[in-house]
């Protein structure tokens, strides 16, 4: 996970006895200061250390490609070993764009909000509105 | 004295051709220690410290000299308060000697040394606590304790002296192990280490810059009880900056208040006999001529008091216009800012906002605009928060004072980022809603923050049980 407030927010309940609740032990718990420069050392721990599950919990666009890039060079991306994010960053279209569909397939996400009436209508809207400068 | 004292409306005081003190009200001037000293005879307090013009400049840019004279007496607790950009930090790195004047180095005159080398400070016994809550984050509380006293013309092992007794300044809940990792509450234990290794140490000077920053409002008052605590019983001369005017001038002896780099004002609080204005014979008070007039305009973020009372006053009346106003048609246009990440590793998700809100006020625009406010149209204003949390907070303080007609805004995207604009919007009483996780942001009991999405706390809690079962359900196709 990266240092910022969203990530330790997302990850203290379950440092703090969440994850021991539900029976689960913490192999790797690694910390970095975003942006990432390079994932190898990061993605090396988690291989070493053969979890069942990684909570992964970036917040930059650059910092979930290089992480998930890394993660399937090291073998471990494709569902092989099933990642979990925190925020929609992960799951923005331009990871599929860059990584292509079989990197990214099996990262699942969770995403904090609440259905609001005519939510369907406003993400057609949104998805085809045309794309800010930048 | 007493006679021109009921006489004259302004009174100025000469010593050997050169003018004593700089006050002119008759008040002032008899409770000017210059003015005791050279009138009376009476040997003032040595200063520890005495300031009395400095220019720093920052490359090109020069900032402001500072034309108030403030002395440290032995023991003396003298605030210092104004608006973000006064100069405030910048006084204090000039006096610790982090940045070098260009004018006025020789103003800095010292206790022992009587010279004007700024470079020997560290040796005088400053011990200078920064603005921020930056701490080693892979060393233990001990161990930042012990970086925190270490001089390098000091003993080897500085922080051989630190206890367990050293008290806190925030709450037991607040303080952490002292072999543990920082984390728990970086802001406030930061601020409890630090001033833990100064009350140690027995510095003879301490400068305290802004040491609420970032905290909730009971911790940073746990803080402000700390501080008068050091300094009551070391009798630790304290240099304190803030923007909590109130609480800054309440603990003070002297105060002074800076504004863009110039004193503007200022005078004792508290007397030598600790008696405070109101009481007899002590009738000239700092906070009755700063605190409650201009107190709440200062703690703004704005360089300039005058303003920041006209851009909350413009606030307020553009808040205020659903009332007769619109009613009457008059509102044109109301004006909400987007303050995101358009520039470094998070200018995607700034895109994507600045996308959804565009899109939302073409809508409404579209539609006749706000029918309450008699069809105003709403127009989305663009900020950049950067890519780090200084300059998203210095983007949010140019969005108050630059945008005087904004009446909400929402951002900033990154949690971390959304912590540091809430701190600026939260003085403007500019109402902020935000998408960002972080518990956090809620938790700090501001009341002009609104967070739309589960704390991220609560995300983790109610998503666990799901994920370990989706976790459990291998993908087709793998193992």
């Amino acid at each position: 996970m990266d240092n910022t407030a969203a990530s330790v927010s997302f990850a203290k309940p379950m440092r703090e006895g969440g994850l021991a609740k539900a029976g689960l032990n913490i192999l790797v718990d690694e910390t970095f200061t975003p942006p990432l420069s390079d994932a190898t050392s990061l993605v090396q721990k988690v291989r070493s250390a053969r979890p069942d599950l990684l909570f992964l919990l970036p917040t930059a666009l650059p910092d979930d490609k290089l992480l998930v890039e890394k993660l399937n060079e090291f073998g471990l991306g494709r569902g092989r070993l099933p990642v979990v994010s925190n925020g929609a960053h992960i799951a923005a279209p331009e990871m599929l764009t860059a990584l292509g569909k079989e990197q990214v397939e099996g990262i699942m996400t969770v995403v904090g909000n609440w259905r609001i009436n005519g939510e369907d209508a406003l993400l057609a809207e949104y998805k085809s509105a045309p794309a800010s400068p930048g | 004295m007493h006679a021109m004292v009921r006489l004259a409306d302004q009174l100025l005081v000469l010593d050997h051709g050169q003018r004593a003190g700089c006050e002119v009200r008759p008040a002032e001037v008899t409770r000017n220690p210059s003015v005791i000293e050279a009138y009376l005879g009476k040997k003032w307090v040595k200063p520890v410290l005495q300031v009395e013009s400095l220019s720093v400049a920052y490359g090109g840019l020069r900032a402001p000299e500072r034309r108030l004279a403030r002395a440290s007496g032995r023991g003396q607790f003298v605030a210092i308060v104004g608006p973000n950009g006064a100069g405030k930090t910048t006084l204090f790195k000039a006096i610790s000697g982090i940045v070098a004047a260009v004018v006025g180095a020789n103003s800095l005159r010292w206790a022992r040394s009587g010279d004007g080398a700024s470079g020997a400070a560290r040796t005088l016994g400053i011990a200078h606590v920064p603005e921020g809550r930056q701490v080693f984050k892979s060393m233990t509380v001990l161990e930042n304790l012990e970086m925190g006293a270490y001089l390098p013309a000091g003993p080897r092992r500085p922080g051989s002296g630190i206890s367990s007794a050293d008290p806190a300044p925030c709450s037991r809940a607040c303080r952490p192990p002292r072999r543990s990792w920082p984390g728990p509450c970086p802001a406030a234990s930061s601020r409890w280490w630090r001033s833990a290794v100064v009350s140690r140490h027995r510095r003879k000077l301490l400068l305290l810059d802004e040491p609420s920053m970032g905290l909730a409002p009971t911790v940073a008052d746990q803080i402000f009880e700390r501080i008068e605590e050091i300094h009551r019983q070391d009798k630790l001369a304290t240099l304190l900056v803030e923007q909590r005017v109130v609480e800054a001038l309440h603990s003070c002896d002297v105060g002074y208040v800076l504004e863009t780099g110039r004193g503007r004002a200022g005078g004792i609080q508290r007397d030598a006999a600790g008696r405070r204005p109101g009481q007899e014979g002590v009738s000239w008070d700092v906070s009755n001529g700063v605190e409650k007039s201009q107190a709440r305009k200062l703690e703004g973020g704005q360089g300039d008091a005058k303003n920041r009372e006209k851009i909350l006053h413009s606030r307020r009346r553009a808040r205020n216009r659903g009332g007769a106003g619109a009613r009457s048609g008059q509102v044109k246009e109301v004006k909400v800012a987007l303050i995101a990440p358009f520039s470094g590793p998070w200018a995607r998700q700034g895109d994507l906002m600045l996308k959804g809100a565009q899109m939302a006020i073409d809508d409404i625009n579209a539609q006749g605009g706000i029918k309450a406010l008699g069809g105003a149209k709403m127009k989305l204003v663009v900020i950049d928060a950067g890519d780090s949390i200084e300059k998203a907070k210095n983007a949010a303080q140019r969005m108050v004072a630059q945008e005087t007609d904004v009446i909400g805004c929402t951002g900033a995207w990154l949690s971390s980022f959304t912590l540091a604009v809430t701190e600026v919007t939260e003085r403007a009483e500019l109402p902020c809603l935000t998408l960002s996780y972080s518990d956090q942001i809620t938790a700090r009991g501001f009341r002009y923050i609104f967070q739309t999405s589960p704390t991220g706390n609560e995300q983790a809690i109610q998503a666990l049980p799901t994920i370990i079962e989706a976790a459990r359900s291998p993908l087709p196709g793998t193992h």
